[in-house]
């Protein structure tokens, strides 16, 4: 019996976007390559999702940190009720 | 007019990631480049009625942090009594690394790479700032900042599974917006 069969596409979807951040176990990663060996789609949208995360990782984004942006916040805030 | 168009309340989560990137490899210093962000805001509040809505917000506001930024080298550049302008900064490490040094060896490609980084970036964090807000900073903690998803599940108050959903629907809406103005 062929096992890739029982894993759906949207199972399939989520376990390569855990992948993505290094939080599918084996066997899921197992199961989701056998789904893959038999759907192209799928193959082709795990291609796609890995190629997004090595653009996001090249960009090397910042974030401004939250305590930070809490101050502007307020900032803002106490000029807007001026 | 200008506060009819404008709207400084959602300027923080909107823009400031969007204005950090664009700084901070610019003066390549985070305190630096928060400053001119706070005062940036701060400029813009104070001459709103000149927004007349011809560019986007964020078009404006960087007009602004572009001034901001040529006046803080030019305090710097007072100070030391010479024109000397940094550009194009690959981490904390290379500092002192100055566009002349660079240009003088034409193997080295970093000063391209990361122009072409900065812009990478930029048009991420312009796809993400058509996105939902809060699906956008979920995101943004998972991704870039790489918190663990108990904690943002957490701090947004949702199950992994809404998480997961969150993600996987600003992973297609990215991929297709980047794919329609990078790519």
């Amino acid at each position: 019996m062929n096992i890739g069969i029982l894993f759906k596409c949207s199972e399939a979807a989520h376990v390569c976007d855990k992948s993505q951040y290094h939080e599918s176990s084996v066997f899921e990663r197992v199961l989701m390559k056998l789904h893959q060996m038999m759907c192209r789609v799928c193959r082709e949208h795990s291609s796609e999702n890995t190629k997004l995360t090595k653009v996001i990782e090249k960009a090397d984004l910042k974030t401004m940190p939250e305590d930070k942006k809490e101050d502007i916040r307020k900032i803002i805030q106490q000029e807007i009720s001026k | 007019m200008g506060l009819d168009l404008l709207h400084p309340e959602k300027w923080v989560d909107k823009y400031s990631d969007y204005l950090y990137n664009y700084t901070i490899v610019r003066v390549n210093d985070h305190e630096i480049a928060q400053d001119l962000i706070s005062e940036t805001f701060l400029a813009g509040l104070k001459s709103k009625d000149n927004f007349k809505g011809d560019a986007s917000e964020r078009t404006w506001l960087i007009s602004i942090l572009k001034r901001k930024i040529i006046d803080h080298y030019r305090r710097i550049n007072s100070n030391k009594g010479k024109a000397e302008i940094r550009v194009n900064y690959s981490g904390e490490d290379s500092e002192g690394d100055w566009l002349e040094e660079r240009v003088k060896d034409p193997f080295d490609k970093t000063a391209e790479d990361s122009l072409e980084n900065e812009e990478l970036g930029l048009a991420i964090l312009n796809c993400l700032g058509k996105l939902d807000d809060r699906q956008a900073q979920i995101f943004k903690r998972k991704t870039i900042e790489n918190f663990d998803t108990e904690a943002i599940c957490n701090e947004f108050d949702i199950t992994p599974s809404n998480l997961w959903v969150i993600i996987h629907r600003v992973r297609r809406s990215l991929a297709m917006c980047l794919q329609n103005n990078w790519f």
